[in-house]
């Protein structure tokens, strides 16, 4: 066999064991607690104003808290989000040119790196275990870990947050009970009136 | 401790709904009480720490603090998830319970006389009216009488009824289409202040986190509280009883527990009191053997841990074109008794029907189900949210001999006693039963309007509601019953055993008020007993 057949067979091999027995993918908890840098730091800060909505502003220190409270605190986290900045970097250069950071791209542009990193999980809508198949062959572990460890944690703390639920028209909600329970037999005052 | 020596008059073993009930109940009148209870007390300033736990960090307070201690087999055809159900602590299930207290039916204590059905229980709703009312009031139940399937009530309700919230009218709509009528839920949540404890502000943490950042929401820690200012009770923390020790002449003299560091301790008592729930109550019972008790204490019939119950429970579960704005209040506020009591019952179980319109997915489960992100994720979660509602069916298991807890053969626990074996299965009055019910839910839902109805707790996967009933049932004859109608145990004349391990058949309706309709009725008789002997 030549040597190109061989790499070729060896792919081959390694693809179908991967889709046999995919391992779920884990954080590195031998990686130390800490903070990212500033730099690393904008980068997410850059990212989760792309991953928010727009028309609600959600302030820096938000993500900043949500962040070091992960990075300090959860083993593991600070690896994930520092590989996930370097990862949005070398991908910002390669759609736009060798200088070009993440965190100085506009949103549009942005939403394109994004896409660019995740579009498998946007194409194709194949149940989760399928999925959990390919992925492992079609998306590099470290967009994996961008969409697991980062993206999908910083859209359940915006969602869970007073700015998410903002997004449903709700100033009160589990937790934070505002005037609830004089009102809940009324229609709402702040959602359009639907009966 | 009585006047003549420093024995208490009562040991009452587990500070859940029943045993708090019985403490307060007790001590209030001067009787002298010692309550043991298994887990830790829990301090109510933590509440709010444990809310906001629960809500982001998924932490359950209430999961047994000693995993070890815990441990169960399970060797029915359905696997039993007790740990998923049952709080070891000061306040016992009430901890986790969703506080609705609903009064049983008039015919749900004679299943026999009336359909030929399980066995008639030896007390009667009309036994048990009174201590209805008390419960209610001990509880603090917020109500209205505006329910024509309940059976009659001698007293009004305490608080003030929580309202319909503002889509409930969907509901009834639809209800009324197809020609059923919804009402409102007592629940034991504060309407407005009582016994010291806040109204309910909405934190929206009941029912779906299982916590009341502010105390609205009854637990039995209320009455263990109270019965501890009386000056006449004293409660033990981490003390879990191994066994009660009877002398030769066939009475209760004292109780063994054991802490956390594996040393035991005797508590002696003139009468004992057995409140730890359905399935500790009856290991306990099984592991206290003795010449006198060679197949366990109170067991001369061979039934303490058989017949164990549960309420199954189904959902349907549909999307409306109408937003609900769920999750503005954290539980639901309207029911229909409408078919507890129908006139097949003999066939298919009576069943009763709730209203929800706290459905998730919240808009944190749409943001992570979804791949999108922005502007466009925040649409979605736009469109998705406050559109889906449930209606619910719960149902009656009628009593069957093999659904037992027995000692497991194999399995111990912490402390080296056998751990408690679940043998637990459905038969086809419950399978048909659900069955019926998803067809009822499903034609609500329809005539709602709503699509893409889908169920759940169906017979191939059914949903047990967490109510243990059974395993130590009551009745007039020793041979066929391990507890009198006043809850004394047939072979032990200082042993009473309270809460639903008691029941004889298990209802449609949330079991609460019903333990403690009978805990207050069992504490007046242990009273009267005291008067006269201790």
């Amino acid at each position: 066999m030549s040597a190109t057949g061989l790499i070729a067979s060896t792919a081959i091999l390694s693809a179908g064991y991967k889709l046999l027995s995919p391992l779920p993918l884990r954080l590195d908890t031998n990686h130390p607690l800490g903070a990212l840098s500033e730099q690393e730091m904008q980068t997410i800060i850059a990212l989760a104003e792309a991953l928010f909505p727009s028309d609600i502003k959600t302030p820096d220190i938000f993500i900043k808290q949500y962040v070091n409270t992960q990075t300090n605190n959860e083993k593991g986290y600070l690896k994930a989000y520092r590989e996930s900045a370097a990862l949005l970097d070398t991908e910002s250069s390669n759609l736009f040119g060798k200088d070009k950071v993440f965190y100085s791209l506009t949103l549009a542009d942005r939403n394109r790196v994004l896409d660019s990193l995740l579009s498998f999980y946007r194409k194709y809508n194949y149940s989760k275990r399928i999925q959990k198949r390919l992925e492992m062959i079609f998306v590099s572990e470290r967009a994996q870990a961008l969409r697991s460890f980062v993206v999908k944690p910083l859209l359940r703390a915006f969602y869970e947050s007073p700015y998410g639920w903002r997004v449903v028209g709700y100033d009160s909600f589990p937790g934070r009970p505002g005037r609830n329970a004089k009102t809940y037999a009324e229609a709402p005052q702040n959602q359009q009136r639907v009966f | 401790m009585s006047k003549s020596d420093n024995l208490p008059d009562v040991c009452i073993i587990g500070a859940g709904l029943a045993g708090g009930l019985m403490a307060f109940e007790l001590a209030s009148k001067g009787v002298k009480v010692i309550i043991l209870e298994a887990g830790p007390k829990h301090n109510l300033a933590d509440r709010p720490r444990y809310m906001h736990e629960r809500l982001y960090n998924e932490i359950n307070p209430w999961r047994p603090n000693i995993p070890e201690r815990d441990v169960y087999t399970s060797a029915g055809e359905i696997d039993y998830p007790l740990n998923e159900f049952r709080v070891k602590a000061v306040g016992g299930t009430t901890l986790h319970w969703g506080g609705l207290a609903t009064r049983y039916h008039e015919s749900d204590f004679q299943m026999k006389r009336y359909y030929g059905l399980a066995d008639d229980w030896p007390i009667s709703y009309a036994d048990l009216e009174p201590y209805y009312g008390k419960a209610e009031t001990a509880l603090g139940v917020a109500g209205t009488d505006d329910n024509p399937f309940e059976s009659y009530r001698s007293s009004a309700f305490p608080l003030p009824v929580f309202p319909f919230n503002h889509a409930d009218r969907l509901f009834e709509k639809g209800c009324k289409s197809i020609g059923i009528k919804i009402h409102h839920v007592p629940w034991a949540r504060n309407s407005i202040p009582y016994q010291g404890r806040p109204a309910c502000a909405a934190f929206s943490t009941c029912q779906s986190h299982n916590i009341c950042p502010i105390s609205a929401q009854y637990t039995a820690e209320t009455h263990i509280n109270l019965a501890e200012k009386t000056g006449n009770a004293k409660i033990i923390t981490d003390a879990n009883v191994v066994r009660i020790n009877a002398d030769r002449s066939g009475k209760v003299r004292s109780v063994t527990y054991m802490t956390h560091d594996k040393k035991d301790h005797e508590q002696k008592a003139k009468i004992f009191v057995l409140a730890a729930h359905a399935i500790e109550s009856t290991r306990l019972l099984l592991l206290s053997t003795s010449d006198t008790y060679p197949n366990g204490l109170a067991n001369s019939s061979g039934l303490v841990g058989k017949y164990f119950m549960e309420h199954l429970g189904v959902a349907g579960i549909g999307k409306i074109k109408e937003n609900v704005y769920p999750y503005r209040i954290g539980f639901h506020t309207a029911a229909s008794h409408q078919f507890c009591n129908p006139k097949n019952r003999d066939e298919i179980s009576g069943m009763k029907l709730t209203f929800r319109t706290n459905v998730r997915p919240l808009p944190s489960d749409i943001a992570i189900h979804s791949e999108a992100w922005g502007d466009d994720l925040a649409e979605e979660v736009r469109e998705s949210f406050g559109h889906r509602v449930a209606v619910s069916a719960q149902i009656e298991q009628l009593p069957n001999f093999k659904n037992s807890i027995t000692l497991d053969p194999l399995i111990k626990d912490y402390f080296g006693n056998p751990a408690p074996r679940i043998s637990y299965a459905i038969d086809d009055y419950e399978k048909n039963s659900l069955i019926k019910g998803f067809e009822r839910v499903t034609s609500i839902l329809e005539a709602m309007g709503a699509t893409a109805i889908t169920g759940t707790g169906l017979p191939e996967k059914p949903a047990v509601a967490a109510h243990h009933m059974g395993t130590c049932r009551m009745g007039s004859n020793p041979d066929s019953s391990v507890v009198n109608r006043n809850l004394k145990a047939h072979d032990v004349d200082n042993l009473f055993i309270v809460g639903s391990s008691t029941f004889v058949t298990g209802g449609i309706l949330h079991p609460s008020l019903t333990i403690a309709a009978l805990a207050i009725r069992a504490a007046e008789h242990i009273r009267e007993i005291h008067s006269r002997t201790l």
